[in-house]
């Protein structure tokens, strides 16, 4: 493809080509932005992975009873430097699950779903040349340092005690009593808010105005059709939390009591009482319902995209249109619709009007439709393909399968009288990680082993992606698949040595022994991943412009690796879906978007 | 082809309600759940087990579906996809099949949850009251004494035991002083969060004396035999959250009594100590209570009827039962 353009990065033309800084890092190319993010949450995802082996290994070896804890191999002498004690003591336990989920929603999932793939799908794929405001999309990016600055320092400002350790949900008066660490939790969750405002303002307005001409919204991949909807509900959502944490910080800093009630006390044998502060008045019900406000759309914010990315791979390699494309864009944004009226259904127990609670049931157990319609139309996808199995099909497939675990184990919790015995045990733990690692994380999986031909202009290595795929399908149901059972149990999260007190528990030590072995597998496997990219970005072998013979703009308009500008003198033109594989107009088995079929029989 | 995959799709539902009946007599068939110690225990085992074979049906058929898929359809040499983009029909039926199934299993829960949470039971004039007060990192519980009054100098007030009679239901008042907290009964399957500023009616019950509790295994698998049921804070506390837990006693109606008056029991009870003068550490956790509670004049414990139901009707208010502003005693 010839390319007039004299944008293009790869051939030369280093006069027109910004300094290293200028290409590397202060870029405003969307594409350079979308890996930007990639490269960032990927290394965030190991910091997540570290805390998260802090709060299994104490699970397998707690020292109560009669052994003594043996101290964490590397992890113990990281903590031993930052609080001058290898022990996981009930401090550095809960400030480990917090920052756990914490760092995985806040710096992982989300940032790397809508920063990396949105940034870097979205123009290419509805065929805009960049984002509508690329400054903006530069300073979204730019914002989640300082919120890295707050989270990093969270962990060491006020000692051992002082770092965030309310859980991810951070509810108050537990949050409005931690130490420092707490406030510049919240401040970097405003930071990671704004964000996610700025990323949802960009996309929003570049897939309404800058469609390639014949990119109607309905022939647009689902990917963009996922992160459109996705950025509706970053940008209604988001203000919520915003206000929530600086209502937090308010209380927490000058003793506005939006959340704190009067007469309340703690550490009253003491003799000291730091609600003493609080004018009172406030209730901290109230911050439930506005933090659910954000994060239970937050939660649809996490998966949708990937919905989107697993429809793309797998039309692409079963070589089949997606079934019933409208219906899946209708349940998407079906999703995001219900998405606002189901935040109740964290807050059955939390001491919400009964009542209410059964609405928020009802409208939750709605919710559960629009997931079973998408799987549906995948399973119908395949039926009848010509399926390849490479490595993307692989994470997309077991996306659809994990996903579904998550999704059934949510109709036990929207079942009120059933919440009642499984609502914050293992179960929940159990549901968020089927949904957020085997449903998000495996099709971010997807997606990275998917367009990393198109992001760095070379293949990732096969072998190696067999086989973190099937480690990682192994080692997550090891892990995640018996905490269903120990939920059932009763054993209940956030508690770091349950067995001491709790001899039913006490039982469940074998299970819980067994989840940290898979965890810890898993932990090690994702190091594969990270070889993998890094390795294949420099020493890769080359790709071509369409090494999947795929459909879509990204892919057939543009070179091996786009340069600035995406697309040479002309933007090309689109004259069908993007999913006409196998279509009996055209020999071959697959038919791009903007291939023009009366130009080609002239 | 639809008329097919409808009937299939009508006849798995059927299967799956049969099964999810059938597993409702059998208590705990896959023994995943805690021992049962409460007919409401009974009842929510039962939807958990009809959502277990509801939902399994559903798991095996996607999953095999898929899998048997994936072997079918893989890439075979000279076999081209299927070029379709979808059928009515079916995207009707497998939209309306699940919403129905989902309806169903909404409306068919909604009365269990309703009596759980949101009425006194029916036998609420045979009930005890308690007063249950949460702080870090213990549940202080307070009985109103002979006089059935809270308040007064024979109150008694125990540190994270609840004792309480067998087929009897517990009207409980539950508060936090200083974070939320969560009282759960695994074997009851009960839960209800403590929140400051908030005095919330629980009631529970339970129908096997804890002193006839299973076995429990321990790490070791070995069994272990206890005489209580478990009290667990489900709620993130504070770091000892973990250490926070209680023991509940269900004994005999006369053993009960028996505790109550001071008298020897014919097993095993921890005791309990008198509220009397304040100053006291229990004393001034008690008055914490009092100063939370703007109706701290009327000492008589409170319930109000249909909680949170904005239809409940007049008419099904009895005289035996406690009327909302709390001038019946009970
Ligand atoms: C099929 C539809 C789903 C239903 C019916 C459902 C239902 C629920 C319910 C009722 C809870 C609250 C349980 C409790 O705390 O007692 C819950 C928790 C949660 N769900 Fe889902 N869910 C669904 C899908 C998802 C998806 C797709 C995600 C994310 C990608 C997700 C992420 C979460 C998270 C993170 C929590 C726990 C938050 C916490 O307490 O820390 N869920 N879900
Ligand atoms: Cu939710
Ligand atoms: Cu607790």
């Amino acid at each position: 493809m010839s390319q007039p353009d004299a944008h293009d990065g790869d051939h030369g033309h280093a006069h027109h080509e910004p300094g290293f800084f200028g290409k590397y890092i202060w870029s405003t190319d969307h594409k350079m932005i979308g890996k930007q993010f990639l490269i960032t949450t990927l290394l965030w995802l190991f910091v997540g992975g570290a805390l998260a082996l802090i709060v299994r290994w104490q699970l397998a070896y707690p020292g109560s009873g009669a052994e003594a804890a043996p101290e964490m191999p590397i992890i113990g002498s990281i903590l031993e430097a930052m609080y001058g004690k290898a022990s996981i003591t009930g401090d550095v336990y809960n400030m480990a699950f917090t920052m756990h989920a914490s760092v995985m929603i806040f710096l992982v999932i989300i940032p790397m779903l809508v920063g990396a793939f949105g940034n870097f799908c979205i123009p290419l794929m509805i065929g805009a040349r960049d984002m509508a405001f690329p400054f903006l999309n530069a300073a979204s990016y730019w914002v989640m340092w300082p919120a890295f600055a707050l989270f990093g320092a969270s962990f060491v400002i006020d000692g051992v005690g002082g770092a965030p350790a309310s859980g991810w949900t951070a509810y108050p008066p537990l949050s409005y009593l931690a130490g420092d660490g707490q406030t510049l939790w919240c401040m970097g969750v405003i930071l990671v808010g704004s964000s996610s405002i700025m990323g949802a303002v960009n996309y929003i307005t570049t897939i309404v105005t800058m469609r390639a001409p014949g990119m109607r919204f309905f022939r647009m991949p689902l990917t963009v059709w996922s992160i459109f909807i996705t950025s509706i509900l970053s940008l209604l959502a988001t203000p919520v939390l915003t206000s929530a944490m600086i209502m937090l910080i308010l209380d927490r800093e000058w003793g506005a009591s939006f959340f704190i009630p009067a007469g309340l006390s703690a550490g009253l044998v003491a003799g000291d009482n730091a609600f003493n502060f609080a004018s009172g008045g406030g209730n901290p019900i109230l911050y439930q319902h506005l933090f659910w406000f954000y994060s239970h759309p937050a939660v649809y914010i996490m998966i949708l995209p990937s919905m989107g990315i697993a429809s793309d791979v797998m039309a692409t390699f079963a070589r089949k249109p997606i079934f019933g494309y409208r219906p899946m864009v209708y349940s998407i944004a079906g999703i995001a619709g219900l998405g606002f009226i189901v935040w109740g259904h964290h807050m059955f127990q939390s001491g919400m009007n009964p009542a209410l609670g059964m609405t928020f049931m009802l409208s939750t157990m709605m919710i559960a439709l629009p997931s079973a319609i998408k799987t549906f139309n995948w399973l119908a996808t395949l039926w009848r393909g010509s399926i390849r199995f490479t490595v993307p099909m692989c994470f997309a497939l077991s996306f659809v399968s994990m996903f579904v675990i998550g999704g059934l184990s949510g109709i036990f919790m929207a079942a009120t009288p059933v919440d009642i015995h499984i609502h914050d045990t293992y179960f929940i733990v159990a549901h968020i990680h089927y949904v957020l690692f085997g449903g998000s994380l495996m099709g971010a999986f997807a997606g990275i082993y998917y367009w990393f031909p198109k992001m760095y202009g070379r293949e990732m290595n096969r072998t190696l992606g067999y086989v973190h795929f099937w480690l990682t399908l192994i080692a997550f149901n090891m892990t995640f698949f018996l905490m269903h059972l120990v939920g059932l149990g009763g054993m209940h999260r956030r508690t770091q040595d349950p067995y001491a007190k709790y001899v039913y528990i006490d039982g469940m030590l074998p299970m819980n022994k067994a989840m940290t072995h898979g965890a810890i597998l898993l932990g090690v496997t994702q190091l594969i991943l990270l070889f993998n990219v890094l390795w294949s970005m420099w020493r890769g072998k080359p790709a071509e412009a369409n090494p999947w013979k795929a459909n879509t703009l990204e892919w057939t308009a543009t070179p091996v690796k786009p340069g600035h500008g995406n697309f040479g003198e002309f933007l090309p033109t689109v004259y069908r879906g993007p999913y006409e594989y196998s279509s009996p107009e055209v020999e071959e088995d697959w038919l791009p978007q903007n291939k023009d079929l009366n130009a080609a029989t002239k | 082809m639809t008329p097919l995959n409808r009937r299939r799709l009508a006849s798995l539902a059927a299967l799956a309600l049969l099964m999810g009946m059938l597993g409702g007599c059998a208590g705990d068939p896959l023994g995943w759940l805690p021992e049962s110690a409460s007919p409401e225990a009974d009842e929510v085992d039962e939807l958990i087990y009809l959502i277990i074979y509801v939902t399994g049906v559903v798991f095996l058929a996607v999953q095999g579906l898929l899998i048997w898929f994936l072997f079918r359809h893989r890439r075979k040499e000279g076999v081209a996809a299927k070029h379709t983009h979808g059928n009515h029909t079916i995207e009707m039926v497998w939209t309306i099949a699940p919403a129905l199934v989902l309806v169903l299993l909404a409306v068919y829960q909604a009365d269990l949850w309703v009596r759980l949470k949101s009425k006194v039971p029916e036998d609420a004039a045979n009930a005890v009251n308690v007063r249950i007060f949460a702080k870090q990192f213990e549940w202080n519980f307070r009985y109103p004494g002979p006089d059935g009054e809270y308040d007064t100098a024979d109150d008694l007030a125990t540190v994270g035991v609840l004792v309480m009679p067998i087929d009897r239901p517990v009207l409980a008042e539950l508060r936090a002083m200083d974070v939320l907290h969560s009282f759960y009964l695994p074997n009851f399957r009960f839960k209800q969060d403590a929140v400051p500023g908030l005095n919330q009616e629980i009631w529970f019950r339970s129908n096997k004396l804890s002193a006839d509790r299973d076995t429990v295994k321990n790490r070791e698998g070995q069994d272990v035999q206890l005489d209580y049921w478990d009290i667990v804070c489900a709620e993130l506390c504070g770091n000892a959250h973990t250490t926070m837990a209680g023991r509940c006693y269900v004994v005999s109606n006369a053993d009960y009594e028996a505790w109550v008056a001071g008298e020897p029991t014919s097993v095993k009870l921890p005791g309990y100590s008198k509220i009397g003068a304040e100053g006291t550490s229990m004393g001034d956790l008690w008055t914490r209570w009092a100063w939370q509670d703007e109706n701290a004049a009327t000492g008589k414990p409170r319930w109000i009827k249909n909680k949170g139901m904005p239809f409940s009707g007049v008419d099904d208010r009895g005289d035996d039962e406690p009327s909302e502003d709390g001038e019946d005693d009970f």
